[in-house]
């Protein structure tokens, strides 16, 4: 393997900074050479092997022990690429955006420093998993859920500070974040909120203590390094009862999601439910050469088979009543009758589900925050297994879904992949995540996807939509779209890594945020 | 503490190279609880298990029930990935860990080439 340097950083300089972060850390949390190739993106979308390639990486296990090493990189000018599970799958997983970088990895960093229950939060380093945070609570018996991201594995910090969702009422993750340590680019570390005044108890209570709410600025960002963080819990609810509604046609998705504002806003529809299209829904439990063996995407008439086969719609909406039994009652009969408006709806709770596996019983478990594996099952579709997502945000408007989704599958399909998405509900707005499912083997697929994605963000720009998270691959892409007044935001964001940052030790290129000495090269 | 102990006083009698130690058979386990058997589990929603059972045939579909997958392969894998599969980083699975979960994986293979060269002979 070939070792990968950042610019102006010489082999020697590189070996001396590499020598005093094992004085840190201790040598076996240092990871070169081979030991450091799980760091690279499984699912590459080019095809230039020189791209995203970290030249190794450290393992800290304190919050001293990261101040050390920011320390020794700015001493050396080591751009640091900060990850706290890792797991960024679909986005670039541990890898960075500049080569030759050294994956800052958090994952030692897994002390779950408070649970507690009456107020329903959590104090978590970064290292810690959905699976440990939600053993730790079922051994205790605490009376608390969790709310997961499709992987159960990824990082409850990581996650929250990419703006990653879910599914059950607390779905915006980073809406759900309460307080944080943080060290900086120069290696202070700052707590934010109620946590900047010694001796106070709200730290996780109250997010915004006094002055500027600083905690966004460290999110999809690189001013900083996160290294506690706060989580609001859901207490249990006193009753839960998951259901799936179906939709026939494609084009039912504009008079679905007229139907879902109202009932979302007003929240009578309780969590951060998702409308999911058919191939999404039919990949989890089988692949494409089971219904089809011809090239390209799959025709009608196989997605109707589709639908026979797996009693699923062409659209599936999954949602849960959380409450009291009369609660969920009620807002049943307000959802149910608002629905079955659209030709063709169809209405299950988990008991009218026969077939195993089932796309209800599975979503059933997630939207009550079990966290699961399961949805890797998708990348499995053609047998290749790459992934991309491309997130386009949009009002919830009928409208809005029906120009999206045929924007969006309309090239995808033209490039020769099937269409794979869902949209997902938040408080105001609709995620449209369409996922795209390529062999990650094939050089001619990394090329086509290539191709895809830039024109999906260019297109998607035009008509006044911007993506909310992406891979490290388009970052320069996306923040290129957010460019009102002369690019003012970017301008500011500019001001502040250099304040806070200024050597740009770290993450640099993350959301096309570059540190001066490397604004307006090639790599920029 | 007792395990600790027990592998002490067996190992000179055993004398086996691979230690037969209870400790790292334990370590072994736990990191394919932790790690692996979300998706490689007989479940219906078991991601790993389902993609064998389809591309190398029901009877391989198990990890833990493989006998044709050498050592080498599977630390291969577990670090580098395979296609819907990623790779794990050192820091969440050790080498350590790794070797343990290595023999644990394939104490089936160990033991079904012991017998296949005992007939052989
Ligand atoms: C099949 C599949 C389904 C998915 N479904 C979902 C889903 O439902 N919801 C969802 O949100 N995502 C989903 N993803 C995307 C992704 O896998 C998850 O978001 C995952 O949780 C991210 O990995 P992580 O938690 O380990 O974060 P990390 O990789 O640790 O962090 C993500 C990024 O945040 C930044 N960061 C992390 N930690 C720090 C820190 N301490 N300080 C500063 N910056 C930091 C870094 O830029 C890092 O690259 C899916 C992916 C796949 C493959
Ligand atoms: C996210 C799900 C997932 C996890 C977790 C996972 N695997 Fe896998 N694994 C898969 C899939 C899917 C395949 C099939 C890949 C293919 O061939 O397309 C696979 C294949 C394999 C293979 C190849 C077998 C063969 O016949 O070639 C090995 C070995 C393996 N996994 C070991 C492991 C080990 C050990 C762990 C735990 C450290 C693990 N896996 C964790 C999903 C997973």
């Amino acid at each position: 393997m070939a070792d990968y340097l950042p610019p102006g950083v010489s082999e020697e300089v590189m070996a001396e900074a590499l020598e005093r972060f094992r004085q840190v850390v201790g040598s076996e949390w240092v990871f070169t050479g081979d030991d450091s190739i799980p760091y690279d993106d499984p699912y590459p979308v080019t095809n230039d092997e020189t791209l995203y390639r970290p030249h190794g990486a450290v393992a800290p296990a304190s919050t001293e022990e990261v101040q050390g090493i920011v320390q020794v990189a700015n001493e050396f000018g080591i751009p640091l690429w900060p990850v706290s599970r890792g797991k960024n799958f679909a986005y670039g997983g541990a890898a960075p955006v500049l080569s030759g970088s050294i994956v800052l990895d958090l994952n030692r960093m897994n002390r779950i420093l408070e649970v507690n229950e009456d107020f329903g939060y959590a104090l978590l380093e970064p290292g810690v998993s959905y699976y440990d945070l939600y053993n730790y609570i079922q051994e205790r018996g605490l009376r608390l859920w969790l709310d997961v991201p499709d992987p159960g594995w990824g990082s409850v910090v990581g996650n929250a500070l990419d703006h990653g969702v879910g599914y059950t009422p607390y779905g915006d993750h980073f809406g759900m974040q309460c307080g944080m340590e943080v060290v900086l680019g120069t290696g202070e570390a700052v707590r934010t909120g109620m946590g900047a005044m010694p001796g106070n108890n709200t730290w996780q209570l109250f997010k915004y203590g006094f002055g500027p709410y600083v905690d966004g600025m460290f999110s999809q960002s690189n001013f900083g390094i996160v290294t506690k963080m706060g989580i609001w819990l859901m207490p249990e609810p006193p009753g839960y009862r998951p259901y799936m509604i179906t939709f026939e046609r494609e084009e039912d998705i504009e008079q679905v999601i007229e139907i879902l504002r109202p009932l979302k806003v007003g929240m009578v529809i309780q969590n951060a439910a998702t409308v999911r299209n058919l191939v999404l829904d039919a990949a989890i439990s089988e692949t494409k050469s089971r219904y089809y063996s011809g090239d390209g995407p799959i025709p009608d008439s196989v997605a109707r088979d589709i639908m026979a086969d797996q009693e699923i719609g062409m659209w599936n909406f999954c949602g849960a009543l959380y409450g009291p039994p009369p609660v969920m009652d009620t807002l049943w009969t307000v959802i149910r009758d608002s629905f079955s408006a659209v030709p063709g709806a169809r209405f299950y709770f988990e008991e009218d589900r026969t077939r195993r596996p089932d796309i209800l019983i599975h979503r059933a478990e997630t939207m009550r925050g079990i966290p699961k594996l399961t949805e890797f099952g998708f990348l499995n579709w053609n047998g290749g297994g790459g992934h991309v997502g491309f997130s386009p945000v949009s009002p919830i408007t009928g409208a809005d879904a029906i120009r999206q989704y045929e924007m969006v599958s309309g090239r995808v399909r033209e490039y020769g992949f099937d269409y794979m998405g869902l949209m997902a509900i938040g408080w105001r707005d609709l995620h449209h995540v369409a996922v795209i499912v390529y062999d990650r083997n094939s050089p001619d697929e990394r090329t086509r996807i290539d191709e895809l994605f830039k024109i999906l963000v260019a297109e998607a720009a035009a008509e006044g939509y911007g993506e909310y998270r992406t891979h490290i691959g388009y970052m320069d892409e996306i923040a290129a779209t957010y460019n009102w007044n002369d690019n003012a935001l970017m301008k500011m964001h500019e001001k502040i890594k250099d304040a806070l940052d200024p050597n740009g030790i770290v993450a640099p290129g993350k959301s096309g945020i570059w540190p001066a000495h490397l604004r307006n090269t090639d790599s920029a | 503490m007792r395990a600790h102990i027990l592998a002490i006083l067996a190992a000179p009698i055993v004398a086996l190279p691979a230690a037969a130690n209870a400790q790292e058979e334990g370590a072994g386990q736990a990191a394919y609880e932790r790690h692996c058997i979300q998706c490689h589990d007989t479940d219906d929603e078991a991601v790993g298990t389902l993609q064998l059972g389809r591309t190398r045939g029901e009877e391989l579909a198990l990890l833990t029930e493989r006998s044709d997958l050498t050592g080498e392969y599977i630390a291969a894998i577990v670090r580098n990935g395979l296609n819907a599969m990623p790779g794990f980083l050192p820091s969440e699975l050790t080498a350590a860990q790794l070797d343990a979960l290595v023999d644990y994986l394939t104490a089936a293979s160990a033991a079904s080439a012991a017998s296949r060269a005992t007939q052989a002979d």
